[in-house]
């Protein structure tokens, strides 16, 4: 992982969520404001090569300005947390590589989200797909109560993670212009 | 120009089709998955021909398929017209030469007034 990001540009952020299969990942551009890419990554695999591997290849190709990742320290589930840990711990290793890692907490994705009216966690994936249209064939069945969450959940969840990172991003430099 | 961009959105506009890398390699008619896959992390350069292909099927142009491509072309076009437009300036200003300058400065500057030219080669 020794490399050099000189040609990191400010503009692309890479923002991951946790989920109980391994993470949902999103890649965005911010002019224009685009979804470059998106998907689940499986690490059912036994160990954290599986998991560090693909987010690894995903930082290579590329090359982000900042790596989006979940605060953890809200998580509830054992898996989620350990998860999270481990994306934390990979993200330090990252900064070391030149990849700025930025933690946004659930509640915060909330707040803001809640500005333009999306409560739940449902009015947040409809907010999303409105804004990115091709997200629409992504979007789970609703679950039912004895169901687990849809690994496909994570996809939002980070974009809703990126889309909060460019918005402080920009409201930061608005405010020193 | 920016040169921050990807070298290409392949992937981005196969995936807002809402296509496999398989389906893709079909309408292309370039019979395997895998060359699509290829395309897009940039490990072989279409042809023309599938070039054409992908710009019938995303509708959109070829600069922005390969808009990372394109801003280095660019810049690397621009150094050559830079050091072409030294080159005329060491000549004698015939009509041919005042051509070659309006032609140059148009390809590096395409909204601005050419016509003092000459004066415009220290750049």
């Amino acid at each position: 992982m020794k490399q050099t990001y000189e040609m990191i540009g400010p503009e692309r952020v890479l923002a991951v969520d946790p989920s109980a299969k391994g993470f949902g990942f999103v890649v965005l551009e911010k002019e224009p404001l685009q979804l470059v890419d998106w998907g689940v990554a499986s690490c059912r695999r036994r160990g954290s090569a599986p998991c560090f591997g693909r987010l690894s290849s995903l930082i290579e190709q590329y090359k982000p300005a900042a790596l989006v990742i979940d605060d953890p320290s809200e998580a509830k589930t054992p898996r989620r947390v350990a998860l999270g840990a481990f994306l934390i711990q990979l993200s330090e290793h990252l900064e070391d590589s030149g990849v700025p890692t930025r933690l946004y907490r659930r509640s915060e994705v909330m707040k803001a989200f809640s500005s333009i009216g999306a409560r739940t966690k449902s009015d947040v994936v409809q907010a999303l797909v409105d804004r990115f249209p091709e997200l629409a064939s992504r979007v789970p069945r609703p679950r039912q109560i004895w169901e687990g969450e849809d690994a496909r959940l994570s996809i939002f969840d980070a974009l809703a993670l990126a889309m909060l990172h460019l918005s402080i991003e920009i409201s930061t430099s608005r405010q020193q212009n | 120009m920016s040169t921050n961009k990807l070298s290409n959105y392949l992937k981005m506009y196969r995936k807002r089709l809402g296509l496999t890398q398989r389906e893709m390699a079909y309408l292309l008619g370039c019979g395997h998955g895998s060359k699509v896959s290829r395309y897009e992390r940039e490990k072989r350069v279409p042809s023309l021909i599938t070039l054409l292909a992908y710009e019938f099927i995303s509708r959109r142009c070829a600069r922005e398929l390969f808009a990372g491509v394109y801003a280095s072309t660019v810049g690397e076009v621009r150094t050559r017209v830079k050091r072409l437009m030294k080159q005329l300036d060491a000549q004698p200003f015939t009509a041919v030469v005042k051509r070659k300058f309006e032609s140059l400065t148009e390809i590096i500057y395409p909204t601005s007034n050419s016509r003092n030219h000459k004066h415009e080669t220290n750049i």
